[in-house]
Formats: C-alpha cells, sequence, structure tokens
C-alpha cells in the first residue's frame, strides 16, 4: 500500500523551509519529491538595484549560518574584476574568519544532527562551544552573525587589542573539549547504529549528481575548492582535503569532525603568523571595469560560485550565485529510495542543508 | 579462544556501553553557563554594532549616511539656503528596515552616527520603530554616550555681535536656543543639556557670534538683544 | 507487614473500627479504611512524582551544563514549583475531542494508562506499613496489570482520528510487548530466589544480601526494559519520532495532555520502586543491619524504612536521567530486534543462572 507523506515546509527535522514529499510503501521510502522556493528572496535580482558596496550585507544573508565564506566569495570575485590585490594582513584575516567560521558552521550542524537522533546533551555543547568562536568573531566585526567584514581591498576593521591571544586561547580550548564530545557520540552504539551504513552515496552517483563538500567528501571524492583551485592563503599552508571511504552518513559524519579540527590547525598556524600591516589596500576603484568573472570558495556546506558580469556602471549586471544545498536536495532522490522511513532525519542531517543559499 | 582475557572482554562491554555516561556527569558537577539572562548579562565587546545612533555631534547635514545605506532607511530633511546655510529639519531611520551593518557610520566625515550597544529595541508599534533625532538624544541620554573628543557646545561668545536675526533658533534641529521676551528685549538662551554639538548655528550665525566651547556642566549661555 | 499491623496506623485503625463498626458493620467499616488508605499511598505517589518531575527537569539540566527551572516557586529554591505551575496551565487549557473521533475511547486511553501506573502502585511496598494491599500473590498481579498500559496506549492512538496518531499507537503497543516478556521473566527469577511471588516477601528475604549481587545480568536486563516499558531514551520512538509529531498523544491537548505525563511519571516512580523492591533490598538495609533498625522506637524505624526505600528509588531515578542525558535513540526495527533477538535469550539464561543461584545457596 503506497501513501504519500509529506514533511511540510514546517518541520522540526529539514532544518529549514523546504517540502520533501516522501512516497512510503510500508516502512520503506520508494521516492522522494522536493520542492524548495519558500525563502526565495529575489537577492540576485536585487544586486541589479544596489551599488556593489551596497550589496556586500546582502551575501551575509544568504546563509546565515556561514556569512563570511559567501562575503568572501562575492568580494574576491569583484576584487579580481578589478584587479586589485588585498595587502597581507588582510589576507591572513580573510582566511582566518573564514576558517572560524567553519568551525561555528560545523557546531550548528553537529548540534542539529544530534538533536535529530534524540540527544539534546550534544546540542547544548556544540552551541556553547560554537559561543565562544561568536565572540571573537563580534569582537573582531562587530556582529555575531552577519559579518559584513570583508571589504573590496582588503578588510572592514583591524583586530582589536589582545584578539589574537584571546582567539588562540579559544581555540585551544574548543580543541580540548572536542573529547567529551568523541566520548559522547563516537563510541556510542546508539549513535552508531542510527548512522553506520544509511543514506549510501556511491562515488559513481555521487559524481553524476555534482554534489561538492563534505557529502562528496564522504563519498570517497577529493573534491575542495581549497585544494583545486587554491584561493586566499590556501596554497601557501599546503592545504589536504579531508576525505573519507564509506559512503554512508557516518562517513559525512567524520569528514565534518576532522574538518573541525583541521580548522583549528590552519586558523591557529595563521594567528601565531599574522603580519603587521595596512588592511586595507591603497587604491582601489570605485567600479570594475567592464568584464565577467566565475569564482568559487568552499564554504562549510560545499562550493558556493558566484558569477558576476559588469558593464562599468554602478551597480552589477548581473550576479549569479551557484549554491551547494541546491544539488544536495536534488541529490536526495538518489539516496533515499530504499531506506526506512525512520533514516531520514539521519540522511537529512548528514546533508547539512541550509535554505538561506538554496532559495537565494 | 580468542580473547585475551575474560576480564578484558568484559571490560571493552562495559566500556562500550556504558562510554557515554561519562560527559554528562562531568558536566553534572560543573558550574553551570548560564547566564540569567535579566539578572546577569554578557558584556557587550566595544565596537560592537548593535544599532545606528545618530548623536548629532559635529554633524554637518551632508547626508553621506543617506547615501551610503544599502536599503534607504535613513531620510534626511534638509535645505541649502541659497547664502549656503544648510539648516536641517529633521532625521529619520527606520529601525525596521536597517540592515545594522555599519556603511552609515563609516561613511560619516565627522563621527556624527556611530554604532551604540543597546541590544534590546523592541517596541509595540511598528512606527514607533522610525527613530527622529528626539529619539535619538533620548537614547543617548540612556545610554550616557560620550564622544571620543572632548565635548563642545554652543556658546554665544560674542554677543556684542548678535543682531536678533534669530537664524540660530530656526537652525537648530534640537531647539536648544529658545527666546523669550523680557520687557522689550529678547533674551535668547542656549541649553547645552539640550545642544548637542552639531555646529550648525555656528555656522548659520552671519555675524560669528557664536563658537563651539567645551563643555562645562554649569554653564548657561544666555545673552540678549 | 501490611498497612493495619504497622506501627503507625495500627493505633488508628483500632480507634477507627471501634468508631465505625457499630455504624457499617465490620467489614463495611474494614473497606472504607482501606479506601482511605489507597487514597493516602496515591497521594504519596503523587507527592514522589510532583518529586520526581522536579528531579528529572533540574538533574538533567545540570547535565547538560545549565540550570533547570529557576523562577518558579520561592526565591533561591531552585524552581520547586515549576510542576505546580505547569499543573495549573494544564488545568485551564481547553477541554476538546476531536470531532471526529471516538469519543468513549478518547476519554478511557488516557484514564487506562494512568489506572494501570497506579493500581501497580498500591503493591509495592514503601516502607515498613505503607502498602496499600497486601496479597500472597502481588507479582503475579503486578505482571498482569502491566499489560494494561500499552492496551491504554492503544487506545489512545485509535481513538483519534489521525492517520499518524495511529502508527504511534502501533509502534508504542509493540515496543511495549515486546519488552514485556523479558521483565516477566527476569522478576520470575527473582521470585524463584526468595522462594514467593509475593513483593513483600520478595523485599523482606533481601535482608542478608541485595538480589542485585545475585543476578547482576538480571538487575541490568530489567533496567533496560524498565527503560523501554516507560518509553524513555533511548527507547523514546513513540513520544519523540514517530512520521511527524508526537506519535499516540499527537491529538491530545490540555488536561488529557497533563494526564498523559503525569502517567509517564507516575510509571516512572513505580517501576523504579519495583526495582528497588525486588533487587535492590526494598525498604531495608543488607547484611543483617536491619537488625539494627529494630532498636528504635516502631513509629521511628517505620519512617526509617520509608525514608531508605526513597533514598534507593531516587538514585534508581538518577540512573534512569543519566541514561537518558547520554544516549540516542533507537530505530523502530533495531529496537524490537533488540528485544527479541537480544534480551529475550539473555533472560532465559538468566533464569536459569537464577535456578543454579537457588541450588548454590540452599
Amino acid at each position: 500500500m503506497e501513501m504519500w507523506v509529506n514533511f511540510g515546509p514546517q518541520h522540526p527535522f529539514t532544518h529549514g523551509l523546504w517540502r520533501l514529499k516522501v512516497k512510503v510503501e510500508g516502512e520503506t521510502v520508494v521516492d522522494v519529491e522536493p520542492t524548495i522556493g519558500y525563502l526565495h528572496r529575489g537577492v540576485e535580482k536585487l544586486a541589479e538595484k544596489r551599488s556593489w558596496v551596497k550589496f556586500i550585507p546582502y551575501n551575509d544573508r544568504l546563509c546565515y549560518v556561514a556569512s563570511m565564506g559567501w562575503t568572501e566569495g562575492y568580494v574576491g570575485a569583484v576584487e579580481r574584476l578589478m584587479g586589485v590585490e588585498p595587502p597581507e594582513r588582510a589576507l591572513y584575516l580573510r582566511t582566518i574568519t573564514s576558517e572560524l567560521q567553519r568551525i561555528a558552521s560545523h557546531f550548528v550542524w553537529l548540534g542539529a544532527y544530534s538533536i535529530d537522533l534524540g540527544n539534546f546533551t550534544a546540542l547544548l555543547f556544540a552551541v556553547r562551544e560554537r559561543e565562544f568562536i561568536l565572540d571573537s568573531l563580534s569582537r573582531l566585526t562587530g556582529h555575531r552573525m552577519t559579518y559584513n567584514y570583508p571589504r573590496f581591498g582588503g578588510v572592514a576593521r583591524d583586530a582589536p587589542n589582545g584578539w589574537v591571544e584571546r582567539t588562540i586561547r579559544y581555540l585551544n580550548r574548543i580543541e580540548r573539549k572536542m573529547n567529551d564530545f568523541v566520548n559522547l557520540m563516537l563510541d556510542n552504539e546508539t549513535f552508531l547504529k542510527r548512522v553506520q551504513g544509511v543514506g549510501i552515496l556511491k562515488k559513481s552517483v555521487a559524481k553524476e549528481w555534482g554534489v561538492t563538500g563534505p557529502v562528496a567528501r564522504g563519498s570517497g571524492l577529493k573534491v575542495d575548492v581549497r585544494y583545486n583551485d587554491p584561493y586566499l592563503l590556501y596554497e601557501e599552508i599546503g592545504f589536504e582535503p579531508v576525505v573519507e571511504k564509506d559512503c554512508d552518513c557516518f562517513a559525512r559524519y567524520m569528514v565534518r569532525i576532522r574538518e573541525i579540527y583541521e580548522s583549528i590547525t590552519i586558523a591557529r598556524e595563521l594567528l601565531m603568523r599574522l603580519p603587521e600591516g595596512d588592511v586595507m589596500a591603497k587604491r582601489v576603484p570605485r567600479v570594475p571595469p567592464p568584464g565577467e568573472i566565475y569564482y568559487r570558495v568552499e564554504v562549510p556546506r560545499g562550493e558556493a560560485g558566484y558569477y558576476i558580469v559588469s558593464d562599468g556602471k554602478d551597480v552589477p549586471y548581473r550576479v549569479k550565485i551557484r549554491s551547494p544545498a541546491y544539488v544536495h536536495i536534488q541529490a536526495t532522490k538518489a539516496m533515499m529510495p530504499g531506506c526506512n522511513v525512520a533514516d531520514l532525519p539521519a540522511i537529512l542531517g548528514s546533508l547539512d542543508v541550509c535554505l538561506g543559499d538554496t532559495d537565494r | 579462544m580468542g580473547y585475551s582475557s575474560f576480564g578484558g572482554v568484559i571490560l571493552k562491554v562495559i566500556k562500550k556501553l556504558a562510554g557515554p555516561l561519562v560527559v554528562p556527569l562531568s558536566y553534572f558537577f560543573q558550574r553551570p553557563i548560564t547566564v540569567q539572562y535579566p539578572d546577569e548579562r554578557l558584556v557587550v565587546p566595544k565596537g560592537y554594532r548593535g544599532h545606528p545612533l545618530f548623536t548629532l555631534e559635529n554633524c554637518i547635514a551632508c547626508r553621506a549616511c543617506e547615501r551610503a545605506c544599502p536599503v534607504n532607511t535613513i531620510q534626511i530633511d534638509m535645505e541649502i539656503k541659497p547664502d549656503g546655510r544648510r539648516i536641517m529639519y529633521g532625521y529619520y531611520l527606520d529601525l525596521g528596515r536597517c540592515l545594522f551593518c555599519g556603511f552609515c557610520a563609516d561613511a560619516c566625515p565627522t563621527g556624527a552616527i556611530v554604532m551604540g550597544p543597546k541590544l534590546e529595541l523592541m517596541e509595540w508599534k511598528r512606527e514607533e520603530l522610525v527613530y527622529d533625532i528626539r529619539k535619538f538624544q533620548k537614547l543617548k541620554k540612556e545610554l550616557r554616550w560620550k564622544p571620543e573628543k572632548p565635548v563642545k557646545r554652543s556658546a554665544c561668545a560674542h554677543p556684542e555681535n548678535c543682531i536678533g536675526c534669530m537664524f540660530c533658533v530656526e537652525t537648530c534641529p534640537v531647539n536648544a536656543i529658545s527666546v523669550t521676551t523680557v520687557g522689550d528685549e529678547r533674551v535668547l538662551r542656549i541649553d547645552p543639556t539640550v545642544c548637542s554639538g552639531c555646529g550648525m548655528c555656528v555656522k548659520n550665525c552671519p555675524t560669528f557670534a557664536l563658537t563651539m566651547t567645551e563643555y562645562a556642566e554649569t554653564e548657561y549661555s544666555e545673552y540678549e538683544r | 507487614m501490611s498497612w493495619y499491623e504497622s506501627p503507625i496506623l495500627q493505633p488508628v485503625y483500632v480507634k477507627a473500627m471501634e468508631v465505625l463498626g457499630p455504624i457499617i458493620g465490620r467489614t463495611g467499616a474494614q473497606l472504607l479504611l482501606s479506601l482511605i488508605e489507597s487514597i493516602l499511598i496515591i497521594a504519596l505517589i503523587f507527592i514522589n512524582v510532583l518529586i520526581i518531575v522536579w528531579l528529572e527537569r533540574k538533574i538533567l539540566g545540570r547535565m547538560m551544563n545549565r540550570r533547570g527551572p529557576v523562577y518558579a516557586g520561592p526565591p533561591l529554591l531552585w524552581g520547586l514549583f515549576q510542576a505546580i505551575a505547569d499543573f495549573l496551565k494544564l488545568m485551564t487549557k481547553e477541554f476538546f475531542i476531536p470531532r471526529r473521533a471516538d469519543r468513549l475511547t478518547y476519554i478511557i486511553g488516557p484514564a487506562l494508562v494512568v489506572f494501570a501506573g497506579l493500581a501497580i502502585g498500591l503493591m509495592v511496598p514503601f516502607g515498613e506499613g505503607f502498602v496499600g494491599l497486601k496479597n500472597e500473590a502481588s507479582l503475579i498481579y503486578i505482571i498482569a496489570l502491566a499489560s494494561l498500559e500499552p492496551m491504554g496506549v492503544m487506545l489512545c492512538g485509535l481513538s483519534a482520528n489521525n492517520k499518524f496518531s495511529l502508527m504511534g499507537g502501533m509502534r508504542a503497543a509493540a515496543q511495549m510487548i515486546s519488552y514485556e516478556l523479558p521483565a516477566v521473566l527476569v522478576l520470575i527469577s527473582a521470585a524463584l530466589l526468595a522462594g514467593s511471588v509475593d513483593i513483600l516477601e520478595i523485599a523482606e528475604s533481601q535482608s542478608q544480601i541485595w538480589y542485585v549481587a545475585i543476578l547482576p545480568l538480571g538487575a541490568l536486563l530489567y533496567l533496560i526494559t524498565v527503560l523501554a516499558e516507560l518509553e524513555r531514551t533511548p527507547f523514546d520512538i513513540p513520544e519523540a519520532e514517530s512520521e511527524l509529531v508526537a506519535g499516540f498523544m499527537t491529538e491530545y491537548g490540555g488536561m488529557f495532555y497533563g494526564m498523559l505525563m503525569a502517567a509517564h511519571y507516575i510509571s516512572v516512580f513505580v517501576t523504579s520502586a519495583l526495582f528497588v523492591a525486588v533487587f535492590l533490598g526494598g525498604y531495608g538495609l543488607p547484611f543483617g543491619l536491619n537488625a539494627a533498625l529494630e532498636m528504635l522506637p516502631p513509629a521511628l524505624a517505620s519512617l526509617t524504612t520509608l525514608l531508605i526505600f526513597h533514598v534507593k528509588v531516587y538514585i534508581v531515578v538518577f540512573l534512569l536521567i543519566w541514561i537518558r542525558a547520554a544516549y540516542f535513540r533507537f530505530r523502530i526495527d533495531q529496537l524490537l530486534e533488540l528485544g527479541w533477538k537480544r534480551l529475550f535469550p539473555l533472560s532465559l539464561l538468566n533464569l536459569v543462572w537464577a535456578i543454579a543461584a537457588l541450588g548454590v545457596l540452599s
């Protein structure tokens, strides 16, 4: 007996505002049909009416959990179009904040995943550790969530006194506390049974669907913009992506956990090497010359792309944003049929969709 | 039989089953990290972009903040008279549209609008979210905001130059200069607690009777014409 | 001892019989007094429920590095009245029955669940002289009543005219039924050791050594089945995750929801009390220390046993809350597999162990 079950737009474990219709036969899922668009705000159209600088805060609001990466994408793209190189210190600060943002975003994912699977303690743990990163970022940029920090030619403000030491201390603390969490989740049979062997996305299928980010790296693809197409300082520090071979939810989970550790290491190393200097380039043109550019960055959810067309005027001609979660939501059609209905939270959580950038 | 020892196996089984119990117990004996909100608050760091605060100190009515805002939330009613005087009639900032991005504070050349630290900005009605000059002055007093440069207030340095044109009264955006009639003379009074140091009256006085002076709390500046 | 032999209440009983006997006859007086006494035991259970609700919220909070309720109640007294505040809130909510639901089963469902919990509670010995009903076969009676709970849950799920409620109710019933069997086998093994199916006898025969030392596997198994019967994490599928909202409790609001919550905590208290009575020595102390209690005046000894019992029950409740803080939720098929494929053979093994232990000990 087949039945369409509706995980409607408002649902505790779909993490965002989208609709998933699931065709169920008994307890097995036969087909899925995702519907998005509930959060569409017309950001790409708004870009055509706002000037180049005024559009920067809008990028923060695309994916509000991981805003630094998206702003970096837009600003980096326009900088390449303008031909402006930010100074050393600005590059360091941008990389450091991108990595800090990656840690914070992965903590949000961790907490939400745990509570979907039934444990409240890990959610509070993840949110508590994230508070330290948000505190550090709010001292630097002035806000906890939508930072509005990168600017054309550098960053908006310099780090206040004592910020570097404080952030290194926070990072050390987070690294220590991750042990707690390894004990709570990775040794826990009840967690491993929910997550291992579930939501298989084979390597070839993953390549066909075009998934990126931790979803692809959990299926054995060595796909990471910081490795394939380095930007900012990733080439200098010799970046190696984290790849896992079993293609299930547990592999994606381990990829993100290892990425937290890796980001802590990278951020700490860069903080200790932070050079002195200006944070803003000397000559920044007001508008970029006519031309077009496609620029990719690695946001915590995958690969984000900005395709920007300029015709020399005050406002951009076209800003097209490529979102990773848009593809991952489509990939549910490959992952879900054949699984148990009770596995849906585990699979959806491991995809880590953020509807802000999917719907734009 | 392939196990190292029976005790070892039992220990492994116990660790696997009861391992996760260690962490919550360790939290049980630690101090909670809760900040009981209305009674205790976290300190907001310096430079926090909580909300824009139009302090009116040294404002020259250049309208740079209005042009810099991405969502066009600032509205300034001002007039440039033919003789060059700039009079500001009103300044409206809709907090409901504001993005708290800080571009207005970055664009202001004199530091008249800054970002303030207040976090609780709720109102009961949507219309009350539109902040005009008076609301900003109230907010400024509530936050006890002090500018970084020394506080300057307008005062009459040369009352002999005053010709009673009342341009200063007309210009002042906060109505700090008031006129009363004593007998058949007019007395103009500048109230330094209301004056916000924008300096427009000084710029608009045709006879250079007014100046900006350092503010000492108990002075009133009164002059007659 | 049953209640009318207890040192505190005996003089009251005698006086009451003298007064009421001539009015309604001896049997009538006995029935009336039994009824009053049952109501007193139920009141004791409810007081304990309030304390357990508070304990759960505070202890769970502390284990997650936060405070629990803080403001309700006298200042600086840690939110003691939060349960009462919630109860009052639920009382003032709208009393509704969905239009196409079956009215009788909608009302009977929660009532059955509460009734099952309370009826078991009447048989459990809370202290010397604090037992509601004394009977030689009380363990059998308890096992029989314990299977009334899944019936109540199923009625709740069936009555609301809601597809998801139905499936939630079915899942809850399946879970509870599959964990009944290991629980019964473990209880029988303890009864074997004691030589009787009377809970009082089982509790009193642990005066030398507690059964948790003789049957550790049994105690662990019983703890796991208790978690599954109570639908607590890691087995809280019906409550938290069933396709959409809240499983069999979806269509209940207001005081019915309050009744279902109360039934949950009553079951927590009563099954922990059962665990204490069967494995942790009831209201006595081990190694023959009960003799020390005899030296106190009888009323004080009786109250001390009450205190000892409650301390032990709260330790077991702490264990249940601790498990809730640490573990994740099982999937329904993994849960049923656990019950049938792992716990059932282990409980048979436990039975064999008990027989062997009986042979060794006697």
